[in-house]
């Protein structure tokens, strides 16, 4: 933005400046607007609205009794499935998000190392799955996954003789949580992806050759001192994405193990959120499940910007 | 160092030991696969080798092995009539009603092949097809005589005008299809278009006595006559014979193919094309029911008959059609019969090919053949299997002996066989080599066959064919692949037992008839390129225009805001249909106007009400939705409204307790569904065995079964629901028969704790943990390939099964489930029903609409109301849209034949409902949770019982302390 003045003592303002500072200023503002309107419409009223229906039992269809913090000490004191889906959450979010923007990131720096036609092509493959997105992609997978013994995955291990009964992928508790992690990992090859691509082209070469003369010795090297460092805004990015999308995980759960799954054994916050509130019909409690879930997130995002500020030095 | 050294050498030397012994157990003999002891599996009785009956020959007893013992006998010369007794007289002819049967008594001069030709006039019933059986000399000569079928004629209903009703926006309904009878001259033939001409009967010199006797629905018969066919003649003979007629010039006339004089299926509905602007009459603002056979008339023996327009002057024309078909394959056709005033007039006007095409096309009929017609003529066509007649033919009888061969195999190596194993499958099957390469035989004679027919095209079907032809032959000459490679093997037989429903369907969509001087010109196609532009335009425009979700509008304001608003989560024929139903019968008598909606299934109604937008009758509700709402008081009670036992006495008993609680009763019983048990009569009686009465034959049966690699069908997997069992019906039939119950007297807690719960919690948990049966199959795919020939599930399996599977017909039945032996001798059946149900408001009653509502679902729910509406969802869709009312009248109504029927009522008669509690939703889900994790041995049954139960209560608690709070 601009560049800060020093602190000198302000003379006091001119017509003129007035003027200026209007003429700079609010043609902004004006085009911000219909922006800030519907955030302030459908982002934040409905978020406090939220906050308001967590303090009280609402049906539904009688309107909200008010209970305090009722609800919280229920979802954290007595309700056994709210720490299932607790479990559930974190070791998800754990999974598809720093891993899959380590994956990310390692996948398209080792696309970096091809030809460009062959870059295209990978790195195109590679983004295909985030492309269709979750819902056409989970119908894709439901088949590939199907517990019928004549299932593609069943009858493949079944006729090598791995299996000798097909396994339930998506309705044997066992199981379930390995089959939503292959399908997200695989689908977390979103935005991100492209952004480390994007950053990835764009690195001064000439840093590589300063590290090489001051005595760098292998490729890891080179990753964690040159090529990291530089990759901050890219890296906050790919962060950022992920963190949003590893708390509200639970499309792809829903998707292929249903919800609520087997003895809710791919449960996560979200899929909590949605049964109680539209199987349940207890909006109140729903609600409250939002705000936990919102601290949550806000907790782990100031953690990992105090993680990535190494790499963002200039930032 | 001298260690070192001898340290190296022994461990090389140990190295090398393992590696050996490693490379020998290669080369090991394998053991012999059929001499293990099974121990749990001892086969009894049956030799386990010997090849089933049945392999490379057709269905004994049907009218092939007829046929082909009689084909080269001559046709007999004679035409004996045989008159029925002249008891009424119905336009202008005399017959009878079949009572109980019709005989005649007649002797024949000359041996010879004698087609059966029926005069009758359908009399009103339920509208299916008439179905009659024929003896010959007190034995019915072939399964085709058994039952078969007589079709009705049927006109569309309309306006005066003759133009079609519109709903309130102005496109075209549907028009119901009512019967017009008249006197019907039909030779009894094949309805699957296996065989081209009519069946015969063979009657050598001397007495033969004939019967007939009705099956199903009532005809006037006139007469019943054995005589020959007689041939078309060639088109020269014909235009000899028609001498005297002379070529008019310079006409073109057009006639509406979907103003058809009359139609001899219900199916037969004209259909409508919105996209091309060729197509008359259009618009691209309404729906218009411009075309006639869309995707109803596939199958053999349908027609659509047009009568000749008044100003065709008698003489020869040529008759041309624009037409599309696009419903095959890229290189299919589908064929039609040509007939005038019932007669087909020469030779080349059968089997008439209409070509693959995604376009409009307009050609002419018999390659353009002068026909002589005049005004008042009535032309018909025929759907027919035409050239893929004997095509069909032979592809049922190779797939009858290629999934014979299949079972075989699998006996011997399992549907999923180790392929590191040998399983000297030559000598386990001996006939093994000889037939496969019999099989290959015929399989790459149809794929050539198919070729030909198209015109030297090949297509998908045919490589597959060649592909499936190949594989036989690989496996003939190195049969010991044939395991690894069974799981390919078995896919081409699926693919190539959908080829019988691809030869069977003849698709075709026909928008004009044009009847044309023989110096006229074809009329083109399509219209010129602006004109197609200029409305695919005013399309886009008018889409944005138009809703077409509303079925009803009512203009008057007061009146709309009077009117009951009705919500309905069907398709938009169906919420039509609703709709004239209420139009003709509800509003009509009652004078009370009605708005119906359609939504989405699974709408939310709660959401609804909170905004104030929702509706006072909301239709076919599963208890769940049910409750709640009633939870939040937003369902009203029907006691309050007037529910007396007249009603109740409708429907059975346990139709209504998943609708009540606590005295109140929430909904009206819609549909209701449970288990039945179906089987392959063919497969089973091969093997000697007949289908269960008790769980002790069941189990006896599932042990023979499973020692010819076969299983038994009780899916319980739903994979739209992972999470929630398709399966509680096996419990609560294990419960139910020990005399158990889901829940105790003040409907407070659950008796999953007791000592009978248990029991029939681990038999259940047994059924795929001990019994190995698979928890997720489709279920009829394994009824058509055969490897589960018993199974229990759903009895809406039916409609598939008798719908889409055309190459089962007569091979399969069902019964009522297995039960328990009590000790007065009486099998204990007892099951679960569930269904839907009709709701009423609670926002009714404040619009004080309350009464008017419950007169609505009285309605609804009425035994008139409800066959009405599930015959004609099944005569728009068949057999495969089969509805099942809860209303028991109803219910027998709907078509079922007396056998059906009674099997299903003795089923019925020991359904047990089960009780609605708030917390409903917890149980289904925590008994999926206690069986899975049984069934995978992470607890034993009991203590999975016991975690899970404790979770049911505790919320069934909760839930109750609720609805008290608020009700």
């Amino acid at each position: 933005m601009f560049e800060s003045s020093a602190k000198t003592k302000r003379k006091p303002m001119s017509a003129a400046r007035k003027r200026e500072i209007f003429k700079n200023w609010v043609p902004m503002y004006v085009m911000l607007l219909p922006f800030l309107i519907l955030y302030f419409l459908f982002m934040f009223l409905p978020i406090m609205g939220g906050a308001v229906l967590s303090l009280t039992d609402f049906n539904g269809l009688q309107f909200p009794a008010f209970v305090g913090t009722g609800n919280f000490s229920r979802l954290f004191l007595r309700d056994p499935v709210f720490l299932i889906a607790l479990r559930n959450t974190l070791f998800l979010a754990l999974i598809t998000g720093p891993s899959g923007v380590i994956i990310s990131f390692l996948v398209a720096w080792l696309i970096r190392e091809l030809h460009r036609p062959l870059r295209l092509v990978f790195a195109t493959l590679m983004y295909l799955p985030a492309l269709t997105g979750a819902a056409t992609f989970a119908t894709v997978m439901r088949f590939i996954f199907a517990a019928d013994s004549h299932g593609l995955i069943n009858s493949f291990l079944m006729r090598t003789n791995i299996l000798i009964d097909p396994i339930n992928w998506v309705g044997d508790a066992n199981w379930t949580m390995t089959t939503v992690v292959i399908v997200s990992l695989w689908t977390s090859f979103g935005i991100g992806f492209l952004a480390f691509m994007a950053g990835l082209a764009k690195l001064d070469k000439a840093y590589y050759e300063a590290a090489a003369i001051d005595g760098m010795r292998n490729r890891m090297q080179e990753l964690y001192y040159v090529t990291l460092p530089q990759m901050g805004p890219q890296l906050l990015f790919g962060a950022v994405m992920s963190i949003a999308g590893a708390f509200t995980v639970g499309l792809i759960s829903e998707q292929m193990t249903g919800n609520p799954s087997v003895a809710y054994s791919t449960h996560t916050l979200m899929l909590h959120m949605q049964e109680v509130g539209t199987q349940r019909f207890e909006m109140g409690y729903a609600a409250a499940v939002s705000i936990v879930m919102f601290v949550m997130m806000q907790i782990t995002w100031s953690l990992i910007k105090r993680m990535l500020k190494r790499f963002n030095a200039g930032n | 160092m001298k260690e070192g050294r001898i340290y190296t050498k022994l461990l090389r030397a140990v190295a090398f030991l393992l590696c050996s012994i490693l490379l020998a157990s290669y080369i090991t003999v394998p053991s012999n696969a059929a001499e293990e002891d099974s121990g749990y599996f001892t086969v009894p009785e049956f030799d386990i080798l010997a090849p089933p009956p049945g392999v490379m020959g057709f269905e004994s007893g049907g009218f092939y092995d007829y046929f082909f013992r009689h084909q080269d006998k001559p046709m007999g010369n004679e035409r004996i009539e045989l008159f029925a007794p002249e008891d009424m007289l119905v336009e202008g002819r005399y017959g009878t009603v079949i009572d109980t049967y019709l005989e005649w008594e007649i002797e024949v001069a000359e041996s010879g092949r004698f087609h059966i030709l029926i005069n009758y006039f359908p009399l009103p019933g339920t509208g299916r097809d008439i179905e009659m059986r024929l003896y010959h000399n007190g034995e019915i000569s072939y399964n085709e005589l058994r039952v078969f079928q007589l079709p009705r004629i049927w006109v569309d209903e309309r306006n005066e005008s003759g133009t079609f009703v519109t709903d309130s926006i102005g496109n075209d309904i549907r028009p119901p299809q009512i019967e017009r009878p008249r006197w019907v001259e039909r030779w009894v033939s094949d309805s699957m278009g296996l065989f081209a001409d009519p069946f015969f009967l063979y009657l050598e010199a001397g007495k033969h006595t004939i019967r007939i006797v009705s099956v199903r629905e009532q005809a006037v018969v006139h007469s019943v006559v054995l005589a020959a066919k007689p041939a078309p003649p060639t088109h020269a003979q014909y235009m000899r014979d028609n001498g005297d007629a002379s070529f008019i010039n310079g006409k073109s006339i057009m006639f509406l193919a979907q103003d058809a004089y009359e139609k001899n299926s219900s199916q037969l509905a004209p259909t409508s094309d919105t996209s091309d602007a060729g197509t008359t009459p259009q618009s691209p603002r309404n729906i218009r029911l411009n075309t006639i056979g869309r995707f109803t008339w596939w199958q053999n023996g349908q027609s659509i008959s047009w009568q000749v327009p008044d100003d065709v002057e008698d003489g020869f024309y040529q008759l041309a059609f624009r037409f599309r078909q696009e419903l095959g394959d890229n290189s299919s056709f589908s064929y039609r019969n040509l007939y005038v005033n019932s007669k087909i007039p020469f030779e080349e006007a059968r089997n008439i090919a209409f070509p693959f095409t995604t376009r409009w096309q307009v050609i002419h009929l018999a390659g353009g053949l002068p026909i002589r017609l005049q005004a008042g003529d009535i032309i018909t066509l025929e759907a027919t299997t035409g050239e893929a007649q004997h095509l069909l033919l032979q592809t049922h009888r190779t797939v009858r002996s290629l999934s014979a061969m299949y079972r075989q195999i699998i006996r011997v190596t399992t549907p999923n066989p180790d392929r590191f194993r040998d399983y000297n499958i030559q000598r386990e099957i001996p006939t093994l080599v000889d037939d496969m390469r019999l099989l290959q035989q015929e399989v790459h004679g149809i794929a050539e066959e198919l070729i030909r027919i198209n015109h030297g095209q090949t297509s998908s079907q045919s490589v597959n064919l060649d592909l499936l032809a190949d594989m036989l032959g690989r496996f003939a000459a190195s049969p010991h692949i044939l395991p690894e490679n069974l799981q390919s093997f078995k896919t081409r037989l699926d693919s190539m037992a959908s080829l019988i429903f691809w030869f069977n369907a003849q698709p075709l969509e026909l928008d004009v008839g044009f009847i044309l001087s023989a110096d006229m010109p074809l009329p083109p196609a399509r219209p010129g390129f602006f004109t197609r532009i200029w409305f695919g335009i005013l399309r886009l425009y008018y889409s944005f225009r138009m809703d077409y979700r509303d079925i009803t509008f009512i203009d008057d304001e007061r009146e709309s805001d009077a009117a009951l608003r009705v919500w309905v989560s069907t398709g938009r024929d169906q919420a039509q249909i609703i709709n004239r139903l209420i139009t003709d019968d509800f509003t009509a008598l009652t004078g009370i106007p009605v708005i119906v909606q359609q939504v989405l299934a699974g709408e939310p109604i709660l959401q609804s009400i909170m905004s104030g937008r929702a509706p006072d009758v909301v239709l076919m509700q599963g208890p769940q939705q049910i409750i709640n709402l009633a939870i939040r008081g937003a369902v009203m009670d029907l006691n309050r409204l007037g529910l007396n036992d007249e009603i109740r006495d409708r429907f059975f008993p346990s139709s209504w307790t998943e609708f009540s609680y606590r005295g109140r009763v929430y909904a009206i019983p819609e549909t209701k569904g449970f288990n039945m048990m179906f089987y392959r009569r063919d497969i089973l009686t091969d093997m000697g065995l007949e289908p269960p009465q008790t769980w002790d034959e069941f189990y006896r049966l599932l042990k023979i079964l499973q020692g010819y690699n076969l299983s038994v069908g009780m899916p319980e997997m739903d994979a739209g629901q992972p999470g929630i069992s398709a399966g509680i019906g096996y419990f609560h039939t294990f419960l139910f028969q020990r005399g158990g119950s889901i829940f105790n007297e003040d409907l407070t807690r659950t008796m999953f704790d007791t000592p009978v719960a248990m029991e029939a919690f681990e038999e259940w948990v047994d059924l795929y943990r001990l019994f190995g049966i698979e928890q997720d199959i489709n279920f009829f795919n394994r009824m058509r390939s055969g490897e589960t020939p018993l199974g229990i599930t759903g009895i809406t399996a039916y409609n598939m099964l008798a719908g889409a599977a055309p190459e089962l017909a007569g091979l399969w039945d069902f019964a009522p489930i297995p039960g328990i032996l009590r000790e007065d001798g009486v099998i204990d059946r007892s099951t679960s029903v569930g269904g839907t149900g009709a709701i009423i408001l609670s926002l009714a009653e404040e619009r004080g609409l309350a009464d008017e509502a419950f007169q609505f679902i009285t309605w609804w729910t009425s035994a008139e109301i409800q066959s009405a509406y599930g015959l004609e969802i099944e005569s728009m869709y068949g057999v495969v849209g089969r509805y099942y009312p809860a209303n028991i009248e109803a219910f027998r109504r709907i078509g079922w034949t007396a056998a059906e029927e009674e099997t299903i009522m003795a089923q019925w008669e020991w359904t047990q409902g089960i009780p609605l509690v708030p917390a409903t939703y917890i149980i289904a889900r925590n008994l999926t949770s206690a069986l899975r994790l049984s069934v995978d041995d992470t607890y034993s049954p009991r203590r999975a019982l016991n975690i899970f139960n404790r979770d049911i209560n505790f919320e069934i608690e909760r839930r109750r302390i609720e609805f008290d709070r608020i009700n």
